[in-house]
Order: structure tokens, then sequence, then C-alpha cells
């Protein structure tokens, strides 16, 4: 089986935000109200982080799209009291919305907090209620989700391959962040798979893992010249 | 309500703390099942459920026997 | 007719709680259920909006609910450990103790169980721990713990307390039926004696682990993850001092109240106070020797991530209540209880009063800033206001206590009269002869001279 991971490449970023925005837009990630967003409620898959560098007046901003990191060795999974998150075949961290109980446990484990949870049951409102991505379900309220890799495009992308008659090819599957970063940022791909451009785009020795001393082994790596 | 009903509600009363005993034991090892099945660290699962298995028991017993001494010397 | 043949009762006092019931207490019991009935109100509310009705969001999202879970089932601590040590250690000044504290652990263990149940976000699909549960998960690790406890601490209720029942089923005043039911058939006979002896000691030795366990346990939801701030050994032996500590400030204020609202002056003495005041006092300096020993580590190893914590502790956000919480859980207990002339009734009130306050700030100060501040560095710093929901449920819990207890003072004694009248018969004769034991025997002495000469 294949274990997609990504790279991206924050010397190419120009915090334009696109990917947030194809995100939320792609997985139907709820709106919030503006009171919710002051108690940090905001919910994001895909969201920019923003670091500073130096010292005034030589400050350098970073940008750093930070997504679910997909784990090898995931903290959140170790804690589920029910089975609602699990590494699933693609070596991708899988969320159950029907089978969590919303005890926010994962949310509270991860340490890189890419987890949301639904505080109310979303609705949503006109302008947007015209465009939500038929392949993603609403999550319900009280369950907690996240970043998937856009895992309804690797169906989508296996069953047209065995449609076909052949195996799955680079570029066949690709997350909707991806797919809209106008400065080419990302890399995704199989890791298994020597011949990627992600795997030699991981290669680079620029390369680097947040919190890399956790030995959770992310599979989202960042390209980064100090 | 006569002195049988009374028993009658005692004797009850026993059982519930054994339906329990038994109703975690029987969760344990549905647990454990699960555990294998998905081959989620079946090994902690087993671990744990022993100890867990063990209070209960050992909890109902000291129950029944209290149960038993009392209504022994009685009849 | 027939309770007046018993008005000759030396204990009567302990009696007479269950069958004469005051004006005050109907006040404040209905008070005690408005408060849980506004509560209950608001909880429904949850149920029908989600968890959004509460002031949490992310990253800090855990609130009031746990920290109220890990208070209460810190509190129940009072009970069932601190009787089963006294009667382990047969110190006999216990005797008017032991039942007030078996009665708040069986009673805030299950308010507290109740709190994780509240707090999750699909409360329908609690079945899910049944049918899918993961044992590897330190949740389910609670489940069974608390499960355990709760059973192990109302069975260690229910057998010292047929005796009792036996009396009040002999007096065949009130509730004649359910004394009959409960008591067992439990006549007083020497056989009765022995078999209800012997159960309540092997539970007593059951007991200890158990509930140390539960803290334990409850700590290493936190410990076992990653958090700065959380993530440390010293957690489980931390969470069960501060427990036993809130646990006894909480049994001296019930005793206290109870003392005086039913006048148990006579048999709740100053001793027993000043007994109890002073394991409050070694507890308070126990919880500040684990805080210091805590966080001492953490600033002298100056990780950034958990500095940032610590700092945010120190002299942050948190600062005030930070040391509000020292204030309440040192200072104040040190100075009160550590002077003969303020370790008097009024004083321990205060003493304990502010310990449960600064328990309860320690729960808090535990929770929310390693939450408010995530390990990653570009994540900003988390808020949590509560709202009026998680203030009213806090509320419930304190109001459930109260009202749990009243209702088991008008069916129960609150003060364990056979183990009062055994006291006053047995216990001065084996308290003297075991004094006796203490020290050497003449005889001992005698033989070993003699076996001295042997030697030379």
């Amino acid at each position: 089986m294949a274990r997609y991971g990504m790279v991206i490449d924050l010397d190419r970023c120009t915090g334009c935000g696109a990917c947030v925005t194809a995100c939320k837009a792609e997985n139907n990630v709820a709106i919030v109200s503006e009171d919710d967003a002051k108690m940090g409620r905001t919910m994001f898959w895909m969201k920019m982080l923003v670091g500073y560098e130096g010292e005034y007046p030589n400050i350098k901003m970073k940008f750093i799209p930070r997504l679910c990191f997909e784990c090898d060795k995931p903290p959140c999974i170790k804690v589920c009291p029910v089975r609602a998150t699990y590494k699933n075949e693609d070596g991708l961290v899988a969320q159950i919305y029907p089978q969590c109980i919303g005890c926010r446990y994962c949310m509270a484990a991860c340490p890189y907090t890419v987890k949301v949870f639904n505080w109310y049951r979303y609705v949503p409102e006109k302008p947007m209620s015209n465009c939500i991505n038929p392949d993603v379900s609403v999550r319900p309220k009280g369950v907690v989700e996240k970043c998937t890799f856009c895992i309804h495009r690797l169906q989508k992308a296996k069953e047209l391959a065995q449609a076909e008659h052949r195996k799955m090819r680079e570029g066949d599957y690709v997350p909707a962040c991806m797919q809209v970063c106008p400065a080419k940022a990302f890399y995704f791909g199989d890791l298994d798979n020597p011949q990627n451009r992600v795997t030699e785009a991981m290669r680079d020795v620029r390369g680097f893992t947040l919190l890399e001393d956790l030995g959770t082994d992310p599979k989202v790596h960042y390209l980064h010249a100090k | 309500m006569n002195n049988k009903t009374i028993v009658i509600l005692q004797v009850f009363s026993v059982t519930l703390i054994w339906g329990l005993v038994l109703s975690i034991t029987a969760l344990c090892i549905h647990l454990i099942h699960v555990a294998y099945r998905v081959h989620d660290v079946p090994d902690a699962t087993v671990a744990i459920s022993i100890i867990a298995i063990l209070i209960f028991w050992v909890l109902g017993s000291i129950l029944t026997y209290v149960f038993v001494g009392l209504h022994k010397q009685r009849g | 007719m027939n309770s007046q043949n018993y008005k000759t009762d030396e204990d009567e006092v302990l009696f007479r709680p269950i069958y004469h019931t005051g004006r005050g207490f109907y006040l404040i019991a209905a008070v005690l259920l408005l408060i849980m009935l506004v509560a209950g109100t608001l909880y429904v509310s949850q149920l029908i909006y989600g968890l959004g009705v509460t002031g949490m969001g992310e990253p800090v999202t855990w609130g009031f609910y746990i920290i109220d879970f890990i208070f209460f089932i810190g509190i129940s601590h009072a009970g069932t450990l601190i009787s089963a040590i006294l009667r382990l250690s047969k110190a006999e000044w216990r005797r008017p103790i032991t039942r007030m504290a078996e009665v708040i652990t069986a009673i805030v263990l299950a308010i507290g169980g109740l709190h994780p149940i509240i707090d999750l976000g699909r409360p329908d699909r609690i079945l899910h721990l049944v049918t899918s549960g993961r044992l590897q998960s330190p949740l389910l690790w609670d489940v069974f713990s608390i499960t355990a406890y709760f059973t192990a601490s109302t069975v260690y209720l229910y057998l010292p307390l047929i005796p009792d029942i036996a009396l009040l089923r002999d007096r065949g005043d009130k509730h004649h039926k359910l004394y009959e039911f409960l008591s067992w058939g439990y006549n007083g006979s020497p056989e009765h004696k022995k078999v209800l002896e012997r159960a309540i000691n092997i539970l007593m030795v059951m007991v200890i682990p158990i509930a140390i366990s539960v803290h334990t346990i409850i700590s290493w939801i936190f410990a076992m993850t990653l958090q700065p701030g959380w993530h440390s050994t010293i957690f489980g032996p931390y969470f069960v001092v501060g427990a036993i500590f809130s646990g006894i400030a909480a049994l001296l204020i019930i005793m206290i109240i109870f003392r005086k609202a039913y006048h148990f002056e006579n048999y709740l003495r100053d001793v027993h106070f000043d007994y109890l005041s002073t394991l409050l006092l070694i507890m308070s300096l126990l919880w500040f020797y684990f805080t210091f020993a805590e966080y001492l580590t953490g600033f002298y190893g100056h990780e950034p991530q958990e500095m940032r914590v610590f700092f945010y502790k120190i002299d942050g956000r948190f600062a005030p209540l930070f040391w509000l919480m020292v204030v309440c859980n040192f200072v104040i207990p040190v100075i009160l209880l550590g002077f003969k002339k303020l370790r008097k009734i009024p004083g321990i009130l205060i003493a304990s009063f502010s310990v449960i306050l600064g328990m309860w700030l320690e729960r808090l100060i535990i929770v929310i800033p390693s939450l408010a501040n995530p390990r990653l560095s570009y994540v900003r710093t988390g808020v949590y206001f509560p709202s009026i929901t998680e203030v009213m449920l806090l509320l419930f819990g304190l109001a459930a206590l109260g009202f749990g207890f009243m209702m088991f003072s008008k069916l129960f004694p609150l003060i364990s009269i056979w183990e009062i009248k055994e006291g006053r018969e047995e216990s001065v004769h084996n308290v003297s002869q075991r004094l006796k034991g203490y020290f050497p025997a003449p005889q001992a002495m005698h033989s070993m001279e003699v076996e001295g000469h042997h030697e030379q």
C-alpha cells in the first residue's frame, strides 16, 4: 500500500493563503461567527502560521502552512478511547465522525494542535450553501475533525485507475491545497516510490519537520534555507 | 410486605453486584476480542483487563461472604 | 410509645436527626434543589445546542468540566482513604469521623464521575465506550478505576453501616421495612460481628490501593500526553497528595457544619479537630514540597516550551491565580494550623475553605495554561473564560454534595453509633493493653539478662 506524504517549500511560499481558502471550500469546513472566532473556534484544516524572525528593524516574516502532519507515530491515535481515529492502509490518520464521542482527548494530545471541534451544528449560510462539495460530508455537531489529505480525492483517483485498468500514477491524486498553490510550493505523492518528485524533495538538505524531537515522524516536511 | 419478600429483595440486591461483576468481565473479554481483531495493542488490553476483573471479583466475593454469613446464622 | 423507651439511650443525639427535621433543613434543601434545577436546565440547553454554550475553544479544549472532574474525584479521597488508613492504624479517635468521610466519598464520586460525560460533545454515543472501547486509552482506565472505586467505597460505606441499620430497625419507628431490608438480618451476635469485621478488614486493605490508583490515573490523562507542563513523572503522586489534601479539608468543613447543625459537640470534640487539622497541615507541607519540586525541575531545565507555560503561570495571565493558590494552599493553612492558639474551630474552618479554593485553583492552573500554550510556538496563546453554564454546573456539583449529604443524614446516622459504643466498651481496655505492649515488658528484660549471662 502507498504511504502518502507532502513537502512544502517555505522558500517558495508567499503566504497568499490560497491553500487555506481552497481547503475550506473543498472540505466544507464550517464558517463560524465573529464572536465564536474571538473564542478561538475558527475552523481551519489548513492554517497559515506566521512566525517572526530577527529583531526590529530587520524582521523577517515566516509563513508556515500547517495541515495535519499525518504522523507515522501519531500521539492522537494512542489516546482515543473509542477508535474514532486510526491509521489507514495508505498511512493516513483517518477520522471516523460517526464513531467520535467528542471527548477532545486527541486535540489535547496533538502537539501541533491541528484538530478542530464542532462546537455547534454547522448550517451553511446563503452564498456558501450553494457551493457545498458533494464529495465531503458536513460533520455533525460535537465531533472532532481534521485535515484528511483530501482522502475523497484519493478514493476517486483509485476508482478511476481501477476502471482504466492501470496503477495509480503520480499526480492522479493531489490535495486541494496543492492544486491551487500559485507558487508551486507543494510536493505530494507516495513516499514509498523513490522516483516521485516528493521523495526527491524530501532528500533536500533544507528539509525539516516541526517538533522533530518528539519522534512523531510527521509525513509533512518543510524546506527552508536558514 | 412480609418477611419473605424482604428476603427475596435482599437476594436480589446481592445478584445486582454480581450483575455488575459479570458485565465488567464480559466487557473486558469483548474489548480484548476487538483489540485482537483490529490488531490494536492487545497485550496491554489483556493486562489491564486482568487487573480490573480481579478487583471486581474480590469486591463481589466480599459482599457475598457477608450476605451468606449474616443469613446462615439466622436460619 | 416504642421510641420513648429509647429516649434513655446515651447516644440518642445521634439518632435525633433521623426523626426530627427542623425548618432550616427544608429551607437549605429547597435552595440547593433550586440551584440544581437551574443548572439542570442549562445543561439541557447544552445538550440541544452543543458544547458551544461553554467558553471552550481552541487550543483550550478542556475547561471547567475537566477541572471539576479532577476536583470532585480529589475530594472523594477524603473518605475511604482516610477512614481506611485510620482504621488500619488502629487510631481510636477515628470512630466518630469514619462514617462522614465515607459518605463524602460515595456522593462525590457519583458527582465527579458524571463530569466527563457532561464534557462529551456527543453524550448520546457514550455506549461506544462499551462496543469499541480501547483499553489502552487513559480515559478507559479512568472508567474502570472510578467504577471500581465507587463500588468499593459504597460497599465500604455499607458494611460498617449494617449494625447501625440493625439498631434503627430494632427501634421500629420510621422506614421500618427499609431498615429490615438493608440490615440483611444482622442481629449483633458474635458470629455476625466476626463476619462483618473480617469483611471490613479485607476491604480496607483493598480500598487503599484502589483509591490511590484512581487519582494517579486521572493525573495520567494529562501526564501521558506530550504537552509541556503535563508530561511529568511526578504527576501521579502529586495528584494523590492534592486529592487527600482537599479531601481532608472537605471533611473538616462538613464535620464543623453538621456538628453545629445536629449538636454533635459531644462526639466531635476538640481532639478530633486537633488531630485531623494536624493531618491537614502535614498535607499542606507535602503539597508545597511537591509543587516546588515540580516547578523547580521545569524551571532549571529551561526548555523553551516548558518555560512558556511556566512563565504564563508565574507572571503571565495566570499569575494572580497562581499566587492565590500558593497563599490558599500553603500560607493560610500553615499560619492558621501551625500555631496552637489559632488551631481552633474558626481557624480550622477558614483554613479548610481556603484549601478547597486553593485546590480547585490548582486543578485550573494545571489544566488551562498547558492547553493555552501549545508546544508549537507559532500557535497563538489561547484564551478561556467560562460561560454561565459551566459555572452553574460547578455549583450543581457542590449543591448535589450538600443535598446528598443532607438526605443521607435523614436516613442513617452520620456518626457510627456501634463504633462509638464499641469504643466506649472495649477500646479503653484494648488500648491500655496495647500501650503496655509498646514498652519492654519486665519479663522480657529479665530473659535478656539471662541470655547475656549465657553469652559470657
